[in-house]
């Protein structure tokens, strides 16, 4: 399977299929025990856990169905963090953290903490942290599933607007709208298989 | 807008010290969030420090401890009684000088006479007339009160707190057995760790209650190169007797039969007290170990959330440790000052018990204990913390699988106990907290065994001191009742 730069591609499949490992594979959170993972021109399976962490930092945005922020950190904080962690200075962070929140429409929420806030705009917290770095790899995991409708479609029109901005992004949805509506290509996964690639969905 | 190119800098050395600064940073914030968690942790360290500390205390004061004061307050391996009538100063002075004696004090003159307490009789006491509790020899240790300043003051031998009914500061002895029954004020409580005396007081007072009737004599403390044994000790003895006039030397006392008395009085505390300590250093650590890889293991969906962001393994132990240190650290430093104030009352009692004049913290329980814990705490959490290192480089626990591990405990443990517990006519709540222990046995076998050392420790601390109290009692009452023999019989006034 190959994602081209700019790409939107969703991948599909019903549950236990490995859209989810799959993901975790090329995020580098996770090694295949076959095959090799070439992220960004670089192959990641074989990195030390050091280096997989600094190339995570560095080149690759997750965003995840339960939107994972530190809960004892503010909006802002968890948005600069990957940044720091990549190293930048707090002040150059805090300038990309506020471009980005601004971006979200969420910039007033900044001082907030997480806990306080709709899921829509977690999610949206979540988001601008991981494009915080702007990394060439945007994945989500199911990035609507824990929204309402309403809010899940606006945060698939954020996506989308990403991508026209010429974020490469790998979605896992099990929303097949969600995917027809915003994704260039589809992926079908059964039981870890690829059982069909390729067929563009119109924009 | 176009996917911006972020440049962050590209110099090695900031990058990494930013990279380790946000490293910090998310854990001091983790620290400001989680007050609670930092107070439980600095309140277990602190428990566990002071409980440590006083095991540690407990233990060196049982090593030994009569060899320990022995040569900490320089004892006496003889004090030789002396007829003053038949021995000169000079020649006494002469004698510090015979072969094999390394140090001498004295003569101090010495009144032995009856008392008595409260209108009760309290024995017979041999009183020694010294100005200073200091010297080359016999270094008498104050434990309360102050030393005889004036003629009227007696300093006795024996506990800070004898207990009730015992001689008080402040109280009254009145010496029988002389002209006018004089009265003695009691200004304090000391130790000789040879027990040369049971009172000690101006050497003014001495001669006058000489003068008022009391056989007169005076007291010579020898340290020798060999006295090791009690042949040993006879020949020193015959050594200085021959350097006198016969019939001078009227009694001597070794320090072995004081070293016999206060083994012989600690023996029976020996097991107690060591079990104590062992039982305090014991619980220390599994509580110290419960807590802290608790600490960590909740954190597990934190640790995968800042990995999936680009920590670092190293970073996300520098950042726990940081978490659980510092909260830790301020916990040790004052367990070692809790654990140094709690040692007073427990090693007063036990200097008593063992016939000593004072025990205390030794330096390196102070720096063992917290070290120690410190050590203990970065172990655990580092045990814990490499725990999942290894599982994530062997792609058996991924940043994911800890946020999921973090979220709800491991599957596949416990099942028989739920189902046993679904069983029983019990309300369902209840039910589910029976068994949810038996999801996580190991955690759930060292808090019971915590909780078991606990127990245990409670249990012996209100027994040690009660012990202690109780032994202390009755030496102080075997001190009331002193029996001398002298060889040549009593001394008598001129």
């Amino acid at each position: 399977m190959n994602v081209a730069a700019g790409e939107v591609v969703a991948v599909m499949g019903p549950s236990g299929s490995g859209k989810s490992t799959l993901l975790n594979l090329i995020a580098g959170l996770d090694r295949p025990t076959v095959g090799r993972v070439t992220v960004a021109g670089r192959r990641i399976d074989n990195l030390s856990e050091t280096a997989l962490a600094r190339f995570r930092a560095r080149h690759v945005g997750i965003i995840f169905q339960f939107f994972n922020l530190l809960d004892d950190l503010t909006v802002e904080d968890n948005v600069l963090l990957p940044a720091q962690l990549a190293g930048a200075s707090r002040r150059q962070a805090r300038v990309r953290a506020g471009e980005l929140l601004a971006r979200m429409g969420i910039d007033r929420y900044r001082n907030e903490y997480p806990a306080r806030m709709s899921g829509g705009q977690r999610q949206r917290v979540a988001i601008a942290r991981a494009l915080v770095n702007a990394p060439e790899l945007l994945l989500a995991d199911e990035p609507t599933g824990a929204l309402d409708t309403a809010t899940g479609q606006e945060i698939g029109k954020l996506l989308r607007q990403l991508n026209r901005d010429g974020q490469t992004l790998v979605l896992v949805t099990h929303d097949r709208a969600l995917a027809e509506r915003y994704a260039a290509r589809t992926v079908q996964l059964v039981d870890g298989q690829l059982a069909h690639s390729g067929a563009e969905v119109p924009a | 807008m176009n996917r911006p190119d972020v440049n962050w800098p590209d110099v090695n050395w900031p990058r990494a010290i930013a990279r380790w600064l946000a490293a910090i940073r998310t854990a001091t914030g983790g620290l400001r969030r989680h007050k609670l968690q930092a107070i439980v942790i600095g309140m277990v360290l602190l428990v566990s420090t002071a409980s440590a500390t006083l095991g540690l205390a407990l233990l060196a004061a049982n090593n030994a401890p009569f060899q320990h004061a022995f040569s900490a307050q320089h004892g006496a391996h003889v004090a030789v009684t002396v007829n003053t009538a038949r021995a000169r100063p000079a020649a006494l002075a002469a004698t510090t000088g015979l072969h094999g004696v390394t140090a001498a004090a004295g003569p101090f003159g010495t009144a032995t006479v009856p008392t008595q307490l409260g209108g009760q009789a309290f024995g017979q006491l041999t009183l020694a007339g010294r100005a200073s509790p200091g010297g080359p020899v016999d270094d008498v240790v104050l434990s309360a009160g102050h030393w005889p300043d004036c003629p009227g003051q007696v300093v006795l031998d024996g506990p800070a707190n004898p207990g009730q009914g015992g001689p008080q500061t402040g109280g009254t002895l009145t010496i029988r057995g002389v002209r006018g029954s004089p009265a003695l004020t009691i200004v304090g409580f000391a130790n000789s760790v040879t027990n040369t005396a049971d009172g000690w007081v101006t050497p003014g007072e001495v001669t006058r209650l000489q003068g008022l009737g009391a056989p007169a004599g005076a007291q010579m403390l020898y340290r020798f190169a060999s006295a090791g044994s009690f042949a040993q000790i006879r020949a020193d003895v015959t050594e200085v007797s021959g350097a006198l006039p016969t019939g001078a030397v009227t009694g001597a006392a070794s320090w072995l039969s004081a070293e016999n008395a206060s083994t012989g009085n600690g023996a029976i505390m020996e097991p107690f007290v060591v079990a104590f300590a062992l039982i305090g250093l014991i619980m220390a650590v599994l509580i110290v170990g419960n807590v802290v890889s608790g600490a960590v293991v909740a954190s597990y969906y934190r640790i995968g959330v800042l990995k999936s962001l680009g920590l670092t393994p190293a970073q996300v132990m520098v950042a726990y440790l940081g978490r659980i240190g510092w909260p830790a650290l301020a916990g040790c430093l004052a367990g070692v000052v809790a654990g140094n104030f709690l040692a007073i009352p427990v090693l007063s009692d036990s200097a008593s018990v063992y016939g000593v004049g004072r025990q205390q913290v030794p330096w390196w329980a102070s720096v063992l204990a917290p070290a120690g814990m410190l050590a203990l705490t970065a172990l655990t959490a580092l045990t814990a913390l490499a725990a999942l290192g290894p599982a994530l480089r062997a792609g058996r626990l991924s940043a994911v699988q800890a946020i999921a591990a973090g979220r709800a405990p491991r599957t596949g443990r416990g099942y028989a106990a739920h189902r046993i517990a679904a069983r029983l006519r019990l309300p369902r709540p209840v039910g589910i907290g029976l068994a949810a222990p038996f999801a996580r046995p190991a955690r759930t076998a060292v808090s019971l065994a915590a909780i078991a050392f606990g127990a245990t420790a409670v249990i012996f601390a209100f027994g040690l001191n009660s012990s202690l109290g109780r032994a202390a009692q009755s030496q102080t009452h075997s001190a009331t009742v002193p029996v001398q023999i002298q060889q040549n019989g009593p001394a008598r006034a001129r």
